[in-house]
């Protein structure tokens, strides 16, 4: 029997490779996610390695709970603390500043513009040369040194260095001056050096860009004068390097007690002023500690990638799995005649069974080996894409993991020998004398019965998706609901369609006759006549066809409900942001001053600018970390309807507090408090602040649902740049006037935008459709498996068929109209499958509309002419199926097609 | 009558070869035959003597390796595969021995078939007098697998007639029919020949059938090798044995 099995797969070449193709590509996504996702974390988990370099211990102070993001800095006197500890063999104090960006000089008509980087971030640092501890290495040019204080002449020209990706990517030459912006200004520095970052021979930048500089100016350019962002730490060889942490810890807190005693001394206004930074606790790590939370942070980073991915893979193997499914039942319904001669030669029901199941072992096996490869070569195909695209490097041969391939193999076989289970099965019941007939046919279950059990199915689905719209659940059982109402709605949706099958594809074909004739009407009679296979075949593309159209009614709804609360809570005349609305990106604090000057010195038409700081993972509130926004509270009225229900948002702090929040309706619910309420927050470095509520508002679009002052982020959270700001003109002031003013700032900064509200929200709508258009192409990859399945299910088709075409050709059907037969009945299928897919949709996003909050989402708007426009696509994509079936079918030749048995 | 002694399909110097060097076969070796317009002939020989080559060429279903086949005034071997098409939509009919109906439309549609190909409205009148004819006016709107074996050869009669080809080329027509259904068949075609002046080629092994024709051509190893006009069943089984001896 295996050697029989064998024979057949190979004398049917064609069938079992459209087969295969289907389960090669579901496994090759599959295993790409892996591939990928390992080469991406294995190169930042070096990268948390080289980072750390020969490095023992770490000083720096605490973050607690918060994102690391919001670290405050040491005071630069612990250098010489730290240095001189036995045991200590070297130090280097580290910078790591954000938004700190060359700035590209004007080429022809090209404006300056700062240099991108694909979201990754854009770092300033001190040049170090400490052997063992410096992660920046020197290729070309000479190390930064100290031309004087920036601050007293700031026309003085200072010296950088740049890393060797971003110089060669952008043109950047020694010995050339260029504008670096940093958080506290624009300066010139002439680029004096090219470093590699991470290892001396690679430049382990991952997309970032750094630029460094000697201590003095980088203290004084960065922000950071009398401080450091951390201590890096050598121990010496032969010392014990707990010992040495644990007396570089004493000596720490000794410090910081004997700063706190003589604090205690200094009048009130110096300890108002310093006594946050006195808080700050200070702690010193091991460099394992260090290269283990830089995974961490990497990994979130990873891990999505790695799930977006993932989703994708499962969707291709899901789709793949319905079109296996489909050839094995189809190609075994051609079989009949040839597995009832087996069993009239005296082969059981049970071995006929057995050796289609063997198939599917075999195909299923075979497809996971190439999968495999192609997995692998499809993964080194998507490296050079992101490569290609700024990712930066990701060097190194990609990691074959046992999991990947166990997974694959576990996939792949699975899927195919589970999908041959069913066909297997229904084979036993071939009779031996089916061998003698022609007419004996496989029959699966009967209509009647799928109808009922397709229509509960379908019911108990859509009542779990109602429940889930309209019941307030929480999140567990409502996610609950929906995942399992979608899966029940789509698998009866699956069960019903060969019952409907007949009559929209009547309904789609009827057109098609009118235009064509006959090869028209017949395309729509092949349609129709095995309604479970048209069905089977639509079914695989009516999965991505969902996915699209759900994504389009979301997000079209998302960018309705962002549209409406922009529109509602924009009150102030300009915004100045940068590209992206990266949360952590920052201006130097002068551009802001300058901002903030021109209420002064053009009063009749800058009446305020407010300004926005983000504090992503800066606030700990019982025990659960909170993004925090800082604004400017007294101006706020002016700028944004923050819609108060409560209070007043300038209110100063309640006695038994020193600062004060807004704070959103749904948190303030959840912690049952009100106007006047004193709520305890923890900030980094283990800082514990009494806030009272000043207000409590219901539109968090702009500012989240945590809005403190922009004093609390300096007390607090003094990393946290200016993010955003925005201007309100005068009463009466001409716009374009009032705009020109501000343009004399913004103009110095290229990395500035500057919009109204109508161009704000043009350039966040363009934002959305961008991310709609990126996970449509995800989602649309998988409508190409599904084209292979409808190539597949035709291909069969026409050769089952081969007779009546050959009667067709003899009778005058010309080779054009046999083709055009093949490709609308490939369209008709395709329609079919996409009128199911967007129907079903648009009710999972509906569905998933009613459960988002309604922050997100609350007006409904669905995109028809975008989900017209997939019709279309299906359309196309059907006709792009029949190419190669419909040129099969023209080719066949008359007499051969007319004997064909 | 006058049209008898006009030529509808004509084969000069006809040679087939399927194959070559030692598995090569001569399926027609140098036929030369003239089919007149508005008679019936049949084409009889033993299994692989060529007959049903020589109709798959004069049909323009296939093509000679050397000599020529007119249909009319029209060559056949200087057409293009696309208007050898045509020619057999407009100008031939075919029945053939079994599956002769597409099973998705029904009888009317599978009549009409030639001229929807063609984009051409029937000719009500005409079609009306061969559905008629073939006693399947009832019959008109069910599908093959409603109807009986002979019902199925009668409406793909009917087809063939439809367009008003040059020749009907029929194969085997009545091969799959009992006899009696077999006898109706042939009657029809019959029929056809005298009342419609249908020039009509039929393969077929069956000397009852044979014996309907105007001519019978006898072809053995790729050559005719007899004709017998206004046969006899007894005739051609006579003859039959003598070419078989």
């Amino acid at each position: 029997m295996f050697r029989l099995t064998l024979r057949n797969i190979a004398r049917r070449k064609l069938r079992y490779a459209l087969t295969t193709l289907a389960v090669v590509l579901g496994v090759a996504f599959l295993s790409t996610a892996f591939f990928l996702t390992d080469r991406i974390r294995d190169t930042f988990d070096e990268l948390a390695v080289d980072i750390a370099g020969d490095m023992d211990l770490v000083v720096r102070t605490s973050v607690g709970d918060a994102d690391s993001l919001n670290r405050l800095p040491v005071p630069a006197e612990l250098e010489a603390l730290v240095a001189d500890v036995p045991g200590v063999a070297a130090v280097d104090p580290r910078i790591v500043m954000w938004n700190v960006i060359p700035i590209i000089p004007a080429d022809g008509d090209d404006d300056p513009r700062p240099v991108p980087t694909a979201g990754a971030p854009q770092f300033g640092m001190i040049y170090s040369d400490v052997p063992g501890l410096s992660q920046l290495f020197l290729t070309d040019g000479r190390a930064p040194e100290n031309v004087g204080p920036l601050h007293d002449d700031p026309t003085l020209v200072g010296e950088f260095v740049l890393d060797a990706r971003t110089a060669d990517d952008h043109g950047f030459t020694v010995g050339d001056e260029y504008t670096v912006t940093g958080p506290t200004g624009n300066r010139q520095f002439v680029l004096v050096g090219i470093v590699n970052f991470g290892a001396p021979d690679e430049n382990k930048t991952v997309g970032a860009s750094i630029t460094a500089f000697d201590r003095g100016t980088a203290q004084e350019f960065l922000g950071m004068e009398g401080r450091f962002d951390q201590i890096d730490v050598a121990v010496a060889d032969g010392a014990d390097q707990e010992q040495v942490l644990a007396e570089i810890q004493t000596r720490l807190d000794a410090a910081t007690a004997e700063f706190q005693a003589m604090l205690a001394d200094q009048p009130e206004e110096i300890r108002e002023m310093l006594g946050p930074v006195a808080d700050a606790e200070l702690e010193v790590i091991t460099s394992a500690t260090q290269i283990e939370e830089s995974r961490n942070d990497f990994d979130q980073f990873v891990s999505i990638i790695s799930s977006v991915l993932l989703a994708f893979a499962i969707i291709a193997v899901v789709v793949s799995a319905f079109i296996i499914n489909n050839t094995f039942s189809i190609v075994l319904g051609q079989r009949v005649r040839e597995l009832a001669l087996l069993r009239a030669l005296g082969a059981t029901g049970r071995q006929v069974s057995r050796s289609i199941r063997l198939e599917g072992v075999i195909i299923g096996s075979v497809a996971t080996l190439i999968g495999l490869i192609g997995g692998y070569l499809l993964a080194m195909l998507m490296r050079w894409l992101l490569v290609a695209n700024g990712f930066g490097e990701l060097p190194g041969d990609i990691p074959i993991r046992v999991r990947t391939i166990v997974i694959a193999v576990v996939v792949g076989v699975g899927v195919t020998v589970a999908s041959s289970i069913a066909p297997s099965r229904r084979v036993r019941s071939i009779p031996p004398v089916a061998a003698l007939r022609d007419d004996f046919r496989l029959t699966p279950t009967g209509l009647r019965r799928r109808l009922r059990a397709g229509g509960l199915v379908t019911l108990g689905g859509i009542a779990l998706l109602a429940v889930g719209m309209s019941a307030e659940l929480a999140t567990r059982p409502l996610l609950f609901c929906l995942g399992v109402g979608a899966l029940g709605t789509f698998l009866g949706v699956y069960l019903l369609s060969p019952v409907v099958a007949r009559p929209v594809a009547d309904l789609i074909g009827r057109p098609l006759e009118r235009l064509f004739r006959i090869p028209g009407r017949l395309a729509r009679e092949n349609a129709r006549r095995s309604p479970r296979r048209t069905a089977a075949t639509a079914a695989a593309l009516t999965v991505g066809l969902a996915l699209v159209s759900l994504a389009a009614v979301v997000s079209n709804s998302m960018k309705a409900t962002f549209v409406k609360a922009i529109e509602e809570s924009l009150e102030s005349d300009l915004f100045v942001y940068t590209a992206g609305f990266n949360p952590t990106a920052g201006f130097p604090t002068e551009m802001t001053d300058e901002l903030v000057a021109l209420t002064e010195s053009n009063p009749d038409t800058i009446a305020s600018v407010a300004v926005y700081r983000a504090g992503i993972g800066g606030l700990t509130i019982d025990g659960t970390v909170k993004d925090v926004f800082g604004t400017d509270l007294d101006l706020i009225d002016r700028h944004l309807d923050l819609d108060v229900v409560a209070g007043d948002v300038a209110t100063a702090p309640a006695p038994g507090a020193t600062e004060t929040v807004l704070i959103h309706v749904d948190p303030a619910d959840d912690l049952d408090v009100g106007v006047g309420s004193l709520i305890t927050g923890t900030f980094p470095g283990d800082r514990d602040v009494v806030f009272s509520v000043a207000a409590v508002i219901a539109d968090s679009t702009m500012l989240g649902n945590w809005v403190v002052d922009n004093g609390t982020f300096d007390r607090y959270l003094p990393k946290a740049p200016d993010n955003s700001m925005s201007v309100a003109f005068t009463a009466g002031a001409d716009r374009d006037a009032a705009r020109a003013v501000v343009e004399t700032v913004t103009d110095q900064y290229p990395q500035a935008m500057v919009s109204d509200g109508n161009q704000l929200r043009q350039e966040m709508e363009g934002q959305l459709d961008q991310l709609l258009s990126i996970i449509t192409v995800f989602l649309g990859l998988s409508l190409l498996i599904a084209v292979l399945g409808i190539t597949n299910t035709l291909a069969l088709s026409v050769h089952e068929r081969t007779r009546e075409l050959g009667l067709l050709r003899a009778v005058g059907m010309t080779r054009r109209q046999l083709r055009r037969m093949v490709r609308w009945e490939a369209v008709i299928i395709a329609v079919f499958g996409g009128l199911l897919g967007v129907g079903i949709g648009v009710l999972f996003g509906l569905a998933a509309i009613a459960a988002i909050p309604e922050t997100f989402v609350d007006v409904v708007s669905v995109p028809n002419l975008r989900l017209l426009g997939y019709l279309g696509i299906a359309a196309l994509f059907g006709m792009l199926a029949a190419v190669f079936p419909a040129r099969r079918a023209s080719r066949l030749d008359v007499l051969d097609a007319i004997s064909h048995t | 009558m006058e049209t008898t002694t006009t030529t509808a399909a004509r084969m000069t110097a006809g040679v087939k070869i399927y194959g070559s060097g030692d598995t090569e076969v001569r399926a027609l070796d140098g036929v030369d035959v003239d089919f007149e317009a508005g008679r019936f002939t049949a084409i009889m020989g033993p299994s692989g003597s060529g007959k049903s080559t020589l109709m798959h060429c004069v049909a323009g279903l296939d093509t000679l390796t050397s000599g020529t086949v007119h249909l009319g005034d029209t060559e056949l071997g200087s057409l293009s595969e696309r208007d050898l098409t045509l020619l057999r939509r407009d100008r031939i009919g075919f029945v053939f021995q079994a599956f002769n109906l597409l099973p998705t439309l029904d009888a009317g549609e599978n009549i009409t078939l030639p001229l929807d190909l063609a984009g051409q409205a029937p000719d009500a009148g005409w079609l009306d007098q061969v559905v008629t004819a073939v006693g399947l006016a009832d019959r008109l709107h069910h599908r093959p697998d409603e109807l009986s074996g002979g019902q199925q050869q009668r409406v793909a009669v009917a087809r063939a007639l439809v367009s008003r080809p040059s020749v009907v080329f029929a194969d085997e027509p009545t091969g799959n029919l009992d006899s009696r259904t077999g006898a109706e068949v042939l009657d029809f075609l019959r029929q056809a020949v005298d009342d419609l002046g249908q020039t009509l080629v039929v393969v077929t092994h069956d000397a009852g059938a044979a014996a309907r024709a105007d001519r019978v051509l006898f072809l053995a190893d790729g050559r005719i090798v007899d004709a017998v006009d206004d046969p006899t069943a007894d005739g051609i089984l006579d003859r039959i044995k003598d070419l078989s001896d």
